[in-house]
């Protein structure tokens, strides 16, 4: 599985296929997304069990809303994302999990386990562009999209000025683009 | 709205986040639906999280999907109608798990609510936007026939005051023409003739109404000869009229001619006659 050229592995059809409710299709996208998709919801929850259980509940809740998927208004991923994260956020006040550690530290350690399972792919171009985008860069866009936060609770989470996490975010996704983007 | 403005102000990329209101959220959605820079700016920005993420991955515990198959058998799909995950792409609240949120069919039937009101609103606002374009016309050429009304007014009005002028000019003479014995006795007309600037006013009195085919003449008797002054027709509004200039002269006269008037005045046809004093 390649990062590169995931785009074309799922197609309309296959698109077509999983709302009809088949399930080789709808492996597939699993094949495919279940590693970022669980990424996230490891970056949210932190503790593997959860985030197993996160991962669980979402994809069942991607089957059974797959219909109300409407790719007008946006891509299959973003789509799936924000329902791993919310149900990710959601698994976090249910269970109360408080976590003093600040997301900074969190995702200090968590990089160094997405560099592990990295060394395991075969896309070596796309490490490189990892690392082209800042470790600053990730963690704003991780704290502020994962976890749902304002700028405001961000610039608290990451004990930075609120100015710092505002100037941040927007260089890190003119650097997202940069680096990610079709422009 | 300037579309380069609105995608650099940096409003995506917070949507793309989840960092913006819900206000910003409805406007985002609604301006990629009217411009596909905006949407094609969305998607780029979408693609370029999911290559982020993508490189992010780790990978989940091996035996997961069984345990997931094992559930979405059990599972049926909900129709398309009954979504109850929100799909907002930026939505940053929480789904809620014991009471899936119903929404859909809500924002479903309101719009349809909203269409036909707004439906009938349009047609009645329709129907009102003719009715007024109808009054508006109908007024507009109210408006032309009271400004053309009250132009006749104000020349009318300036007519009078020079004959005011006129007449209060002690320069000024009114010559009284009176009718002729065995054709008109009762006749009685006014002119006012001034000898400094040789402007003639006509009173037209009580003459007979002329046949449609013929019109009353007005001369003046100058050095013995008449002189032609114009054409007038009884019946007419207007009482008073500024005839032809005329200078030196000695009388005044009206006959009947044949519509549009004579070179020379028939006189078996004088009406009225008067010398000036």
């Amino acid at each position: 599985m390649s990062a590169t050229n995931h785009k074309k592995l799922i197609t309309a059809d296959d698109i077509t296929l999983i709302r009809g409710g088949d399930k080789a299709s709808f492996k597939k996208l699993y094949d495919l997304y279940s590693g970022a998709l669980y990424g996230i919801a490891l970056r949210v929850v932190i503790s593997e069990d959860v985030a197993r259980d996160v991962l669980q509940d979402g994809f069942v809740k991607i089957w059974k809303n797959f219909t109300a998927y409407d790719e007008k208004k946006g891509t299959l991923f973003t789509w799936m994302s924000n329902i791993i994260k919310n149900t990710a956020i959601d698994q976090l006040r249910k269970k109360a999990v408080k976590y003093e550690i600040h997301v900074q530290d969190k995702f200090v350690g968590m990089a160094d386990r997405v560099n592990q399972t990295k060394q395991e792919t075969d896309t070596i171009d796309l490490k490189d562009k990892l690392r082209s985008l800042s470790e600053d860069h990730r963690n704003v866009i991780n704290t502020v999209y994962l976890m749902g936060h304002t700028h405001e609770d961000a610039a608290k989470e990451l004990g930075l000025p609120l100015g710092t996490v505002k100037t941040r975010v927007r260089s890190a996704m003119k650097e997202l683009k940069r680096i990610y983007g079709t422009e | 709205m300037n579309i380069e403005e609105y995608i650099a102000s940096g409003i995506l990329e917070n949507y793309i986040l989840g960092n913006c209101s819900s206000q910003e959220q409805q406007e985002v959605e609604c301006m990629s639906h009217i411009y596909p820079e905006i949407r094609e700016e969305l998607t780029n920005l979408e693609i370029s999280m999911e290559s982020f993420f993508m490189e992010q991955q780790v990978a989940p515990p091996v035996d997961l999907w069984d345990a997931i198959e094992q559930e979405i058998d059990d599972e049926p799909m909900l129709a398309q109608t009954s979504p109850s995950i929100s799909e907002n792409g930026a939505d940053s609240t929480v789904i809620p798990q014991k009471k899936p949120t119903r929404i859909a069919p809500v924002i479903s039937l309101v719009s349809t609510v909203a269409a036909v009101f707004l439906g009938i609103l349009y047609l009645n606002t329709t129907k009102k936007i003719n009715t007024i374009s109808d009054e508006l016309s109908t007024l507009s050429a109210q408006n032309t026939s009271i400004n053309d009304s009250l132009s006749r007014t104000v020349a009318a009005l300036e007519f009078k005051n020079s004959l005011l002028t006129f007449v209060t000019d002690p320069s000024s003479k009114s010559i009284y023409l009176k009718g002729i014995p065995g054709k008109y006795p009762e006749g009685n007309v006014l002119v006012a003739w001034n000898p400094a600037d040789n402007k003639v006013i006509l009173n037209k009195g009580n003459l007979p109404q002329n046949p449609p085919d013929k019109q009353y003449q007005l001369w003046a008797i100058v050095d013995g000869t008449p002189v032609d002054l114009g054409v007038f027709d009884m019946g007419e509004n207007e009482t008073l009229l500024e005839m032809k200039p005329v200078s030196g002269a000695a009388a005044f006269a009206i006959t009947l001619e044949e519509r549009g008037g004579k070179p020379t005045p028939n006189l078996e046809e004088l009406y009225v006659l008067g010398e000036v004093g």
